[in-house]
């Protein structure tokens, strides 16, 4: 029997398993996260596009919520979602699959889940101007690499 | 159920151990399918698409699949026990391809039943 664990391939083989319209768009990663944030118990969240960067923030650590991951270890794998009802899973692992960069700011730590994002990256100062948020999550979609 | 002239192949995605466990002939138990219940009502699921059931052998990573092999008989049996065959609900972010055929726990002795009686054979799909 095969021993199957690569989640991060399975998603990026199969978009049309979580996009409606069959391909990865920004915008519907983001309606995916904020759902999530909000099933998760956020009362308030925030988006915000700078360029290719899509931003999510939220006034709850809502990647905080799940006790048999840590934070980095839901980006790569396929996560149940049972607050969100049968069958539902956390969309972190989309953004890893079809995103070229994606960073993450909490409170007291920042974290490059994918892709090479500088210091010096203007995305840095940008999730860092809002302090009063929990958890910010931010990825770089360019389509034209996607 | 839907009836069919023939068997009918089905999947099952979970972790390696359990996916092993159920290769090597253990029968089902409704108080470990309980214990490992992530989320839905109870029972024993089985895909109808070998995908759909990768997806739940992931969510249990490192996952396995087994095949399972369900003759007429056996799914004529079932079905009067209370299984059902029906589009695998959608969750948030997920689409799936196929059914599923859900076996309540209340069913799993004849199930285990028709597996001894090898209208049910099991073997791994991957």
């Amino acid at each position: 029997m095969q021993a199957l664990a690569d989640a991060i391939d399975y998603v990026r083989q199969r978009p049309e398993r979580f996009f409606r319209g069959g391909s990865p768009e920004p915008v519907e990663l983001v309606t995916h996260i904020v759902g999530e944030v909000l099933v998760l118990g956020g009362s308030e969240t925030c988006t915000m596009r700078s360029g290719d960067w899509w931003i999510i923030s939220s006034n709850v650590d809502w990647l905080a919520t799940c006790p048999d991951y840590d934070p980095k270890e839901l980006f790569c794998h396929i996560v149940a979602l049972p607050e969100a009802g049968p069958n539902s899973m956390r969309a972190e692992i989309l953004l890893t699959a079809f995103a070229q960069q994606v960073v993450t700011v909490s409170a007291n730590h920042q974290s490059i889940i994918k892709g090479d994002v500088s210091q010096a990256d203007d995305i840095w100062r940008l999730m860092a101007s809002r302090p009063s948020w929990k958890r910010t999550v931010a990825f770089c979609f360019a389509p034209a690499c996607a | 159920m839907e009836t069919t002239t023939g068997s009918l192949t089905t999947f099952h995605g979970t972790d390696t151990a359990s996916a092993r466990s159920l290769l090597q002939g253990s029968p089902l138990s409704a108080e470990k399918a309980a214990a490992r219940k992530i989320d839905g009502p109870p029972g024993f699921f089985l895909a109808t698409e070998v995908d759909d059931a990768v997806f739940f052998a992931l969510r249990r990573a490192p996952g396995g699949v087994g095949a399972c092999y369900l003759s007429f008989q056996a799914v004529e049996t079932l079905r009067a026990v209370g299984a059902i065959r029906r589009r695998i609900p959608p969750g948030k972010t997920i689409q799936f391809l196929g059914d599923e055929v859900v076996i309540p726990p209340e069913a799993f002795g004849v199930f285990n039943a028709l597996r001894e009686t090898g209208e049910i054979t099991v073997a791994p799909a991957l």
